[in-house]
C-alpha cells in the first residue's frame, strides 16, 4: 500500500514534469516585416525541434531598429534576442567594441560550410575577426528595366556605366531617366566597391584617401555627375528614395526606364509601388565599369546578431536555423524571395527555374546565378558611419555642380579624418 | 500691477491674514519647485558638467576640458552651417513672417471685411495643426517631379523648382511651412494690440482730419510697439529653437542646407549618443537664448518708459 | 481729409481679395491632405488635381489600422494629452493661488525665480534628461511625457495673473466659516477660475498633443509611439508586399488635424484669450 503510494507519487511528478516544459520567449527587433515572415513560416519545425521547451514569440517591427536598439542599451531597457542589424548599422556597434561586449560571435554555425558562403556577405558583420551577424540575402544587384522603353526608342540595354551615361544622353535629351541617384553614402560606396575601390580596408584603416582609391573615387563620381547632368540619372534625395511617390510615379509615366538596385529592392519597393505595371519589367546583369571591377554591386543586407543573454544559445540555434544551410537558404528565397549567399544553393532548380510573373516569366534565379560568386569584398569601420554621412552630406552639391568630382572626394576624406582624429 | 492689487487686498483684510496657516502658500507652490529642481535645474547643472567630458552613450566619460567648445567652435563646419541656417530662420521669421503676421491681422481686423468670422477660422485654423502632419503634407506638395506646386508653376507655363534638393530654396520652403503654421499665432497677438487701441484716439484724429495713412502711422504703430516686441522675442526665441519643420521635411538636407541647431544637436547627441559633444551645443543654444532674454528685458524696461 | 468714396470701394474690394486669396492658400493644404487620403497612389499625384477623388477609397484609413498600431498610437497620445492637462489645470492653478492671494517671506524672489527658469530651453536638458529617463526606466512609458511638464513656470504665470483679479472677500469669508486654505482654493477659488482653467487646458492639450521632439527622444517602442512620432515613422518603414505610405500617410495626418480643428473651431475665444493673456506681462 505505501510503495503504491509512492508510485502514485512519483508518478504524478512526472507528469507535473512533462507539463511544465520551460517556456522560453524569444524576441526579436527588425525594420523589415519580411524577415518576420519568413521566421513564423518556420515556426513549427522549430518547435518541433524543441518538444521540451514551450515557446513564446515577440517579434517587433522598428524603423531602424539597430539605432533603437543602441538607444536603448544606453538606456538600459530591455534588449532583444535578436538584432536585424542593416549593415550600415554595423559601424556604430563596433565603436567602442559594443559587438564584442553585447552580441555573440557566430562562426561556430558556419564552421564547416564556410568556403560555400559569399565572403563578402560575412566580412561585413565581422569584428576582430569574428562574425557577428548572419545576413539575410546575396544583395547583389541587377538592372531592372522597362523593356518597352528601350524598344520605344530603339537603344539597347547597356552593359558598361559608360554605355549608360551614353545611352542617357540620347534619352536625357527626351526627358526619359535611366537609373536614379540618390544621397546616400552607402549607395555611393556600392559603386565605388564594384569598381574596385575601398573606404577602409581589411584591417579597417581609413584608405579612401589613398593615392589609388581617390582616383577611383573620382573616376566614379566624375560618372555620376555627368549622368545627373545629362538626364541619365534621377536624382531623388532622402526619404522619398524609398517610402515616397515620385519613381513610382517615374516610372509609370514613362519618366524613368529603370534601375540598378539589389535583389532585395524588388520585393520591398518596386513591385509594391507599380503594383499595376507587372509584366512590364525585365531584368539584366548589371552595368560594369570598363575599366574592370566586379560584376554586380552590393547595396544593404541586413545581419541578424544576437544579443548576450539568458536565451543567446536558443537564438543563435533559431537564427543558424532559419538561415543556414541549403533548405533554408532555398526556402527563404521561395518565401520572401531572398537571393540566397550560399553559393551551391544556385544548383537547385527552385531558384534557377522560377518564373517570375512580374518580370515576364523570366527566371530571375540564372541572372543571380551568374553574379552569386562575384560579389565584391569590402569591410567595415567603426569610423565608416561618418565616412557615410558626409559623402551622402556632399553628394547634392556633387549633384548640382556646385562641387567638383574631386572636390567632393577630397572634401568627404578631410571631414571623416577630422572625425577620425577627434575620435567621434 | 497685479501684486500692488494682492497687497492693497491684504492691507484692508488684516485679520485673515493672521489666520491664515502660514505654511500653505509654501505647500501650494511647492510642486513647481520639486519638479523643477528635479527635472530642469539639476539636469541643466547637469548638462553644462558633461559638456566638459568626452563622453560616448556606453562607454565611460573622460574629462576633456574646454576641447568640445574649441572644436564646436572653431573646428566643426557642420555646426556653423547650422548656425547660419537657424539664423536664416529666425531672421525671415522676424522680417517677414511677423510683419505678414501685423497685415494679416489688420485685414482680419478690418471693419470693411466681409465674413470676419469665417476668415479669421480659415486663418487661426493652422495653428493647432501638428507640425509633424503638416511637415508631411508639405513634402508632398513640394515634390520636385509631381508635387502640386510644381505642376501649377508649370501649368502657369514657369519652370519647375527643385524645392527641397536645391540648397538655395530648401530653406525657403522650409519657412513656408513655417509661415503656414505660424502667422496665424503672430496675427491674434497682433489682433489683441489692435482691439486694445480705444476707438476714440482714431475719432480724435480722425475730427483733426487726419488720413488713413497718418492715422496708421501716427495712431496704430506706436500703440503696437509692446505687442510687436514681445512678437520678436517670441519669434526670435522661437525659430532658434526650430526642429520639426527641418528635420521632417528634409532631414537637415540636402548637404545640411536646412540643418538647424536643434537637429544638430539631436543627430549628435540621440543617434551618435555623443552625449558630451551634444551637451556643449546645448550649452551654447542656452548661453544665446540667455542673452536674448536679457535683451528682452531691457527692451521690455525701456518699453515701459 | 476724407477718402473719396469710389477710393474707398476699391479699397475694400482689394482688401476682400487679398484677405479670400490668402485663406484660399491656407486652406488648401489641408483640403489636398483629405481629398489625398481618400485616394489610391495612382491618382495622388494626377495634375489638376482632383478634389473629389474619381476612385474614392477607405484603404489608406484601413491600412492604417492593419500595418500600423494607428489605434494604439492614439490611444497613447490623447492618454498622455488628457493626462498632462489634468495635472498641469491642478499644479498651476495651486501655484498661482500661492503666488496670487499670499504674502509670504521669499515670495517675490521664488517668483522671480519662477519666471526666469523659463529662460532655459528645453534642448539643454534633452540629453540629460534622456539619461535621467532611462536611469528611472521610464523610457517608453507615458510618465516621462507627464511628469516633468505638470507644472510650467509659463503655465503659473498666466493662473497668477488672472487669479490676482478676483476678489479675496470671499476667502475671508470662507476662513471665517473656518474652511483650511486648501479647501479654499478647491471650493470657493477654482470654480472661478473657469475661463482662464478652460484656456489652460486647451494650450497644454495642443501643446501635448502636437509635441515631437521629446516624445521623438523617449518613445521609441512601436507600441509606445506618439501619433506624430508614430506618422512620422511610417514614412521612412518600408513595407513590403503594400503600396508605398503615401496616402496612408495623408490619412494619418487627416486623423491627426481635422479633430483638432474642429474643436479648436467651437473653443476658438478661450485660445485665443489664453494666449494673449500670457502673452501680456506688463
Amino acid at each position: 500500500m505505501k510503495k503504491l503510494l509512492y508510485f502514485a507519487v512519483i508518478a504524478l511528478l512526472g507528469s507535473f514534469m512533462v507539463q511544465a516544459q520551460e517556456e522560453v520567449t524569444l524576441s526579436a527587433w527588425t525594420h523589415d516585416n519580411l524577415y518576420i515572415d519568413f521566421f513564423n513560416s518556420r515556426l513549427t519545425e522549430w518547435e518541433a525541434m524543441h518538444p521540451d521547451i514551450k515557446f513564446t514569440y515577440d517579434f517587433q517591427i522598428i524603423p531602424n531598429a539597430w539605432d533603437r536598439y543602441l538607444e536603448a542599451l544606453a538606456a538600459g531597457e530591455t534588449l532583444p534576442d535578436l538584432l536585424g542589424l542593416e549593415q550600415g548599422g554595423f559601424p556604430k556597434f563596433m565603436k567602442d567594441g559594443i559587438i564584442e561586449k553585447y552580441f555573440v560571435p557566430l562562426d561556430d554555425l558556419v564552421a564547416a560550410d564556410r568556403s560555400d558562403y559569399a565572403e563578402g556577405r560575412m566580412s561585413i558583420y565581422s569584428y576582430n575577426g569574428k562574425l557577428y551577424g548572419l545576413e539575410s540575402s546575396l544583395t547583389a544587384s541587377v538592372y531592372y528595366y522597362q523593356p518597352k522603353i528601350f524598344e520605344d526608342n530603339g537603344v539597347e540595354v547597356p552593359k558598361t556605366w559608360e554605355e549608360m551615361v551614353a545611352t542617357g544622353e540620347e534619352l536625357g535629351k527626351k526627358g526619359i531617366a535611366l537609373n536614379v541617384a540618390t544621397n546616400s553614402g552607402n549607395w555611393f560606396q556600392m559603386w565605388l566597391d564594384q569598381r574596385g575601390g575601398a573606404v577602409f580596408d581589411k584591417d579597417g584603416n581609413f584608405v579612401f584617401g589613398d593615392e589609388t582609391n581617390r582616383a577611383l573615387a573620382i573616376e566614379v563620381a566624375t560618372l555620376i555627375q555627368k549622368g545627373v547632368k545629362n538626364g541619365t540619372f534621377l536624382v531623388v534625395l532622402g526619404d522619398d528614395h524609398w517610402g515616397g511617390v515620385t519613381i513610382p510615379t517615374a516610372y509609370r509615366e514613362g519618366r524613368l526606364a529603370g534601375q540598378v538596385m539589389p535583389d532585395w529592392w524588388s520585393s520591398c519597393c518596386l513591385m509594391p509601388g507599380v503594383e499595376d505595371m507587372a509584366g512590364q519589367w525585365k531584368v539584366a546583369l548589371p552595368p560594369v565599369w570598363s575599366g574592370g571591377g566586379a560584376k554586380t554591386l552590393v547595396w544593404g543586407g541586413t545581419g541578424w546578431a544576437v544579443s548576450q543573454g539568458d536565451h543567446a544559445d536558443l537564438a543563435k540555434e533559431f537564427i543558424g536555423f532559419m538561415y543556414l544551410g541549403h533548405e533554408s537558404q532555398v526556402q527563404k528565397f521561395e518565401k520572401i524571395n531572398m537571393f540566397p549567399w550560399m553559393l551551391s544553393a544556385y544548383d537547385d532548380p527552385r531558384i534557377t527555374s522560377l518564373e517570375d510573373p512580374f518580370y515576364g516569366g523570366q527566371k530571375l534565379g540564372e541572372i543571380y546565378a551568374q553574379l552569386a560568386d562575384g560579389v565584391p569584398v569590402w569591410y567595415q569601420s567603426p569610423f565608416r558611419s561618418n565616412w557615410s554621412t558626409a559623402a551622402g552630406d556632399n553628394l547634392p552639391l556633387l549633384f548640382d555642380g556646385s562641387m567638383t568630382p574631386e572636390a567632393f572626394v577630397d572634401e568627404v576624406t578631410k571631414v571623416t579624418q577630422d572625425a577620425i582624429d577627434f575620435g567621434f | 500691477m497685479a501684486s500692488q492689487n494682492a497687497r492693497a487686498l491684504s492691507v484692508k483684510t488684516p485679520r485673515g491674514r493672521l489666520r491664515q496657516d502660514r505654511y500653505a502658500p509654501y505647500f501650494f507652490i511647492s510642486p513647481f519647485f520639486i519638479l523643477f529642481t528635479i527635472f530642469f535645474l539639476l539636469p541643466s547643472l547637469f548638462a553644462i558638467g558633461i559638456s566638459f567630458y568626452k563622453w560616448k552613450a556606453l562607454g565611460v566619460p573622460e574629462f576633456f576640458g574646454t576641447r568640445n567648445f574649441e572644436r564646436l567652435l572653431k573646428g566643426d563646419p557642420i555646426f556653423w552651417q547650422a548656425v547660419k541656417n537657424t539664423l536664416f530662420y529666425a531672421g525671415s521669421s522676424l522680417f517677414i513672417v511677423a510683419p505678414l503676421a501685423l497685415l494679416e491681422a489688420l485685414a482680419l481686423n478690418s471693419k470693411r471685411l466681409k465674413f470676419r468670422t469665417f476668415w479669421r477660422a480659415i486663418y487661426f485654423a493652422p495653428i493647432v495643426t501638428s507640425t509633424a502632419a503638416i511637415a508631411i503634407v508639405f513634402r508632398m506638395l513640394y515634390n520636385r517631379e509631381f508635387g502640386f506646386l510644381n505642376e501649377f508653376i508649370m501649368a502657369l507655363g514657369g519652370m519647375p523648382v527643385d524645392w527641397l534638393g536645391n540648397r538655395g530654396i530648401v530653406k525657403f520652403s522650409v519657412m513656408g511651412v513655417v509661415l503656414w503654421r505660424w502667422t496665424g499665432l503672430l496675427a491674434i497677438y497682433f489682433l489683441a494690440g489692435l482691439q486694445s487701441i480705444p476707438d476714440e484716439l482714431y475719432e480724435a484724429a480722425a475730427i483733426d482730419g487726419a488720413t488713413q495713412r497718418q492715422r496708421f502711422f501716427h495712431i496704430t504703430l506706436p500703440s503696437l510697439r509692446p505687442v510687436m516686441l514681445f512678437v520678436a522675442v517670441i519669434v526670435s526665441i522661437g525659430s532658434i529653437q526650430i526642429f520639426d519643420d527641418p528635420q521632417i521635411l528634409t532631414q537637415g538636407g540636402p548637404a545640411n542646407a536646412s540643418l538647424s541647431v536643434v537637429q544638430y544637436l539631436y543627430t549628435r547627441g540621440i543617434s551618435d549618443l555623443l552625449y558630451g559633444y551634444a551637451s556643449a551645443v546645448g550649452v551654447f543654444l542656452f548661453v544665446v537664448i540667455f542673452i536674448l532674454s536679457m535683451v528682452q528685458l531691457r527692451l521690455f524696461r525701456g518699453g515701459d518708459r | 481729409m476724407v477718402e473719396p468714396k469710389s477710393q474707398k470701394l476699391l479699397g475694400t474690394l482689394i482688401l476682400n481679395l487679398a484677405v479670400a486669396l490668402g485663406g484660399i492658400i491656407m486652406a488648401w493644404p489641408i483640403l489636398w491632405m483629405i481629398s489625398a487620403s481618400f485616394k489610391r497612389l495612382n491618382e495622388i499625384y494626377t495634375f489638376p488635381p482632383t478634389i473629389i477623388p474619381r476612385n474614392f477609397t477607405l484603404g489608406n484609413y484601413q491600412r492604417l489600422f492593419t500595418d500600423w498600431p494607428f489605434g494604439r498610437w492614439y490611444i497613447n497620445s490623447l492618454a498622455v494629452a488628457v493626462l498632462v492637462t489634468l495635472a498641469v489645470l491642478f499644479f498651476t492653478s495651486l501655484a498661482g493661488f500661492g503666488f496670487a492671494k499670499y504674502r509670504f517671506r521669499g515670495r517675490q524672489p521664488l517668483f522671480m525665480v519662477m519666471l526666469s527658469s523659463t529662460m532655459i530651453p528645453f534642448e539643454l536638458i534633452l540629453i540629460p534628461l534622456f539619461i535621467l529617463m532611462s536611469r528611472l526606466g521610464w523610457t517608453n512609458s507615458y510618465q516621462s511625457l507627464i511628469i516633468p511638464f505638470m507644472a510650467p513656470a509659463l503655465g503659473i504665470f498666466l493662473m497668477r495673473q488672472y487669479i490676482s483679479t478676483l476678489p479675496s472677500e470671499l476667502m475671508e469669508a470662507a476662513r471665517i466659516d473656518g474652511a483650511t486654505e486648501f479647501s479654499i482654493y478647491w471650493r470657493v477659488m477654482l470654480p472661478l477660475m473657469r475661463p482662464v482653467l478652460a484656456a489652460q487646458a486647451i494650450l497644454t492639450f495642443l501643446g501635448s498633443w502636437n509635441s515631437y521632439l521629446w516624445p521623438l527622444t523617449v518613445m521609441r517602442n512601436r507600441d509606445s509611439m506618439t501619433l506624430p512620432v508614430g506618422m512620422v515613422s511610417m514614412m521612412g518603414s518600408i513595407t513590403a508586399g503594400s503600396e508605398p505610405p503615401v496616402g496612408a500617410s495623408m490619412a494619418a495626418a487627416t486623423l491627426i488635424t481635422i479633430p483638432v480643428i474642429i474643436v479648436f473651431l467651437f473653443v476658438q475665444r478661450y485660445y485665443i484669450s489664453g494666449l494673449t493673456a500670457a502673452g501680456v506681462k506688463e
